[in-house]
């Protein structure tokens, strides 16, 4: 089962995302294969917090959480497919050309290497985090929050209500009743393998704008990335440390792929997937009234970007493209 | 005030654990002081303004306001994009030294090699400084004796023991009841419920403590100024009042204290793999 939900998953999110891009752009989109899986996986985040507000604020049980969760899915892959059969675009085929073999084959050893270490070694950070065990009292009681996580015991005074909108436990519990994978492979060792590939997805876009006509350029930007995992493994909010020991966390997924998502966004100026990041965010970390840091870097990475140019503007220079392509 | 310190000393901190914020800063200065493309470009405008703004403990602590007090001074950082652009700044500078035709393959070859083990020295490789566990290594002695005694128990089983007993405990098993949650050492987990401990419980986790170090009945400790006595029998008293049907000690209690537990208590602890077990009546 475990197998199934590793090919189901990322496969509709593939067809959710193509489909939200064609809607959102039509058919002249210009966005890569990348940006279907991302975005389908913030459509599944969306997914999971309809049927965590059912569950968490509701209070319907967490097996009806989970059959809306899934009915909700295939409902959409289905619509998905609908629309992408109804909104056909000759899709341009990226013929593999050879050449840097070699740098693309010890990239992927290094990515295949850090999925094992992930899978192999389970080296989880617990520190102020509660998902495993959050995840657990979901499954036991078959409801949200109605017993603290930490003793198993019911709550004297409760949690806050902010908290209960994060909906990432109730997603991981929905998925480990539904695909029958044990909470403790789910949250420790599947979660975290998504979010690294989703992680390496980004960059790869990110490799794409930055160096748009030159593969050997993209390559050795993959490679220093995966360097940098290593050498990022020394405390919590770097990225080699989130990914490699607390890749289910919502900050991990934050900083690890909806931030840098958000940066390739804005330096392609595809303005309308950035609000998906920034609602994506708003359901999987505590933020600021929803205003957190997919929201601040784009603003940020635009308001840089109309200073310089107005700047320059009044030097009598030429003004700079987002993107260097 | 409070948030500037916190910006400060947060720096320090970032800076003490690992080097990569170093290495971001000299990619920085390095493409400052030189001619080249990357100056031009926007993420190089971007990271350099955002590193500014991150290192200034004003506005550091305005980040720091924006992402809600519930978080430390290290986040503020994923505002910027420090893998992207030393991965960035990394590849330009790699390629173009490749790319210069003056240049012997040898010493291109001997460079790239020096500038990689530098990096890799920069980070710990795999061996983190923040405490990670391995959960791949179960404590198996115990996971039996619950699953056992869960099977068999018609009420709920609830369990007060070690740091790493209770932690494991509640990982892997939903349905076991803790005497306290591991929120009891690990202070920030408190900001997820509105729930406290109390005082009771606080001497009984001091003196579990106490026992998994020393395996004695009674002593004190000083917390905050203030001195709180403990005693082994006033502690498996207030738990068991407390609810707790299974307790489980470190194997390494006195013979004298277990006598004492057996004698006042009525209690006989049973040895299970490392540690020493009591089931309540009802539930054995």
């Amino acid at each position: 089962m475990e197998f199934l939900m590793c090919l189901l998953i990322p496969g509709a999110a593939y067809v959710l995302g193509k489909a939200v891009l064609r809607v959102l752009y039509g058919k002249k989109e210009k966005l890569t294969r990348q940006d279907n899986f991302i975005v389908g996986g913030i459509v599944i985040i969306g997914l999971a917090q309809v049927a965590n507000i059912l569950v968490a604020f509701l209070g319907r049980t967490l097996s009806f959480g989970t059959k809306i969760f899934l009915v909700a899915f295939v409902a959409c892959t289905v619509a998905a497919i609908a629309v992408l059969f109804c909104v056909r675009s000759k899709d341009k085929r990226i013929a593999f050309t050879p050449g840097h073999q070699v740098l693309y084959i010890i990239f992927g050893l290094l990515v295949i290497l850090q999925a094992a270490y992930i899978v192999a070694g389970m080296p989880v950070y617990l520190g102020g985090d509660m998902t495993m065990e959050t995840v657990q009292s979901f499954l036991t009681t078959d409801a949200a929050y109605t017993v603290n996580p930490m003793t198993g015991q019911p709550y004297e005074l409760g949690i806050p209500s902010r908290l209960k909108l994060l909906c990432l436990p109730t997603l991981y519990a929905m998925l480990s009743s539904a695909f029958g994978v044990e909470a403790i492979n789910m949250v420790w060792v599947l979660a975290p393998v998504f979010t690294l590939f989703g992680f390496y997805l980004v960059y790869s876009i990110l490799a794409q704008v930055l160096f748009p006509e030159n593969r050997k350029r993209r390559i050795c930007f993959l490679l220093l990335v995966a360097l940098l995992v290593w050498v990022g493994d020394y405390m919590l909010s770097v990225d080699g440390f989130d990914l490699l020991h607390a890749g289910y966390r919502g900050v991990s997924i934050r900083g690890a792929v909806l931030v840098p998502y958000t940066i390739s966004l804005v330096l392609r100026k595809r303005w309308k997937p950035v609000l998906l990041c920034v609602l994506a965010e708003a359901c999987i970390v505590w933020t600021l009234y929803g205003m957190g840091a997919c929201l601040a870097v784009a603003v940020l990475l635009m308001v840089t970007e109309k200073v310089i140019n107005g700047y320059k503007r009044r030097m009598g220079g030429k003004e700079d493209a987002v993107c260097n392509s | 005030m409070q948030l500037l310190k916190n910006a400060w000393d947060g720096w320090l901190s970032v800076t003490d654990d690992g080097k990569l914020m170093a290495i971001l800063l000299a990619i920085i200065l390095f493409y400052y002081f030189t001619k080249n493309q990357v100056k031009e470009h926007l993420l190089f405008r971007y990271t350099t303004v955002m590193t500014v703004l991150c290192i200034l403990p004003v506005s550091a602590a305005v980040f720091m306001a924006y992402q809600t007090r519930f978080y430390g001074y290290q986040w503020i950082w994923t505002y910027v994009p420090v893998t992207a652009f030393i991965a960035f700044g990394g590849t330009v500078f790699l390629c173009d030294f490749w790319e210069d035709c003056k240049r012997e393959r040898i010493q291109k070859a001997v460079v790239t090699a020096g500038l990689l083990a530098a990096l890799l020295m920069c980070g710990r490789m795999g061996n983190a400084k923040w405490n990670v566990e391995s959960v791949k290594q179960p404590l198996t002695a115990v996971e039996n004796l619950l699953s056992e005694i869960v099977r068999d128990s018609a009420e709920p089983v609830c369990l007060w023991g070690p740091e790493e007993v209770v932690e494991y405990a509640r990982s892997v098993r939903g349905d076991i009841e803790l005497f306290y949650g591991r929120n009891m050492w690990d202070k920030s987990l408190n900001a997820y419920s509105y729930d406290t401990y109390p005082e009771e419980k606080e001497v009984c986790y001091q003196w579990m403590i106490y026992a998994q170090d020393w395996g004695g009945l009674e002593n004190s400790v000083n917390i905050v100024g203030e001195k709180i006595f403990f005693n082994g029998v006033e502690c498996i008293r207030t738990a068991v009042k407390d609810g707790v049907n299974v307790i489980c000690l470190p194997g390494r209690m006195t013979e004298e204290t277990l006598e004492v537990f057996e004698s006042e208590l009525g209690m006989t602890f049973v040895r299970y793999g490392e540690w020493l077990v009591w089931i309540a009546q009802k539930i054995n």
